[in-house]
């Protein structure tokens, strides 16, 4: 387990304006994990802890007496994001549909390649492999004020 | 950036707007020049559409571009331009974040029409007569 900011920290920061630790989880963070590394830390404010959507879903929610717990994806990943929604099915249809679009200048092969992975990320499951693949699942933990 | 300050809303800063949506948002970070500026979409509980857009400044040369945005948006409004107004979006306020000023307008229906070209026939909506 590592902790550390995000790379490129625009979104993060404003999207996560309360944030003071980074906790890398990779697969798992299981609760106790969790109060050591806040009881280790000096820093007070929120806690971002990177890990699979699946994984938080599973060991954030042991959590949640800590404080509210909210879910987020980054693509194309963590460090360089270009998109960052909230785990909610509405809003990840909403940007698949309505805002991801194959970038002006794609050639047609690369183009429709992109288009079918567009189509694809309509299903939450895509988003959620996307998201482990490329470190972008990321679960927000507001400590109680 | 005090010189944005006028614009601003005492006290409230977009961390309050998005904890007022539950953090149900979704950020777009694609501009890369000088003017750089973020998107956030929200998305209030129960509704599947967006209803609010913010424009936040990363910079300084972005902040003055938002206000000057957020100068013409409300001189447009003012002028009364008729149903085309429909189709600009209208401010509902402005917050702070970091001290900058954050324009927030309704968010407007629109479709991506580069996506649309390229959805298989099957996809597309049947056009109405």
């Amino acid at each position: 387990m590592r902790s550390g900011p995000p790379v490129e920290d625009g979104v993060w920061d404003v999207l996560f304006p309360t944030v003071s630790l980074w906790i890398n989880a990779r697969w798992s963070l299981r609760a106790r994990q969790l109060e050591r590394q806040l009881a280790a830390s000096l820093r007070r404010g929120d806690v971002a802890v990177v890990m699979p959507p699946w994984a938080a879903v599973r060991s954030a929610t042991d959590a949640t007496d800590l404080a509210s717990v909210r879910h987020y994806i980054a693509l194309p990943s963590r460090r360089r994001p270009k998109v960052v929604a909230s785990s909610h099915p509405e809003v990840l249809r909403y940007v698949s549909d309505k805002v991801l679009t194959v970038p002006p200048g794609a050639g047609p092969v690369s183009g429709l390649l992109l288009a079918g992975l567009l189509r694809l990320l309509r299903h939450r499951t895509a988003w959620d492999l996307a998201a482990a693949a490329s470190g972008g699942g990321v679960v927000l933990i507001r400590r109680p004020g | 950036m005090t010189e944005h300050a006028s614009f601003i809303v005492a006290g409230l800063t977009l961390a309050d707007l998005i904890d007022s949506v539950g953090g149900r948002v979704a950020g777009l970070a694609m501009s890369k020049d000088s003017n750089a500026k973020l998107t956030i979409i929200l998305f209030p509980p129960g509704q599947d559409r967006p209803v609010y857009v913010a424009k936040v400044p990363t910079t300084d040369v972005g902040a003055r571009r938002v206000a000057q945005e957020a100068a013409l948006l409300g001189d447009l409004e003012l002028r009364g331009i008729g149903p085309i107004g429909e189709t600009i979006p209208h401010i509902v306020t402005m917050v702070e974040h970091l001290g900058r000023p954050v324009l927030v307008t309704n968010a407007l229906p629109g479709r991506n029409m580069f996506a649309d070209g390229r959805r298989s026939r099957s996809d597309r909506e049947p056009l109405r007569s």
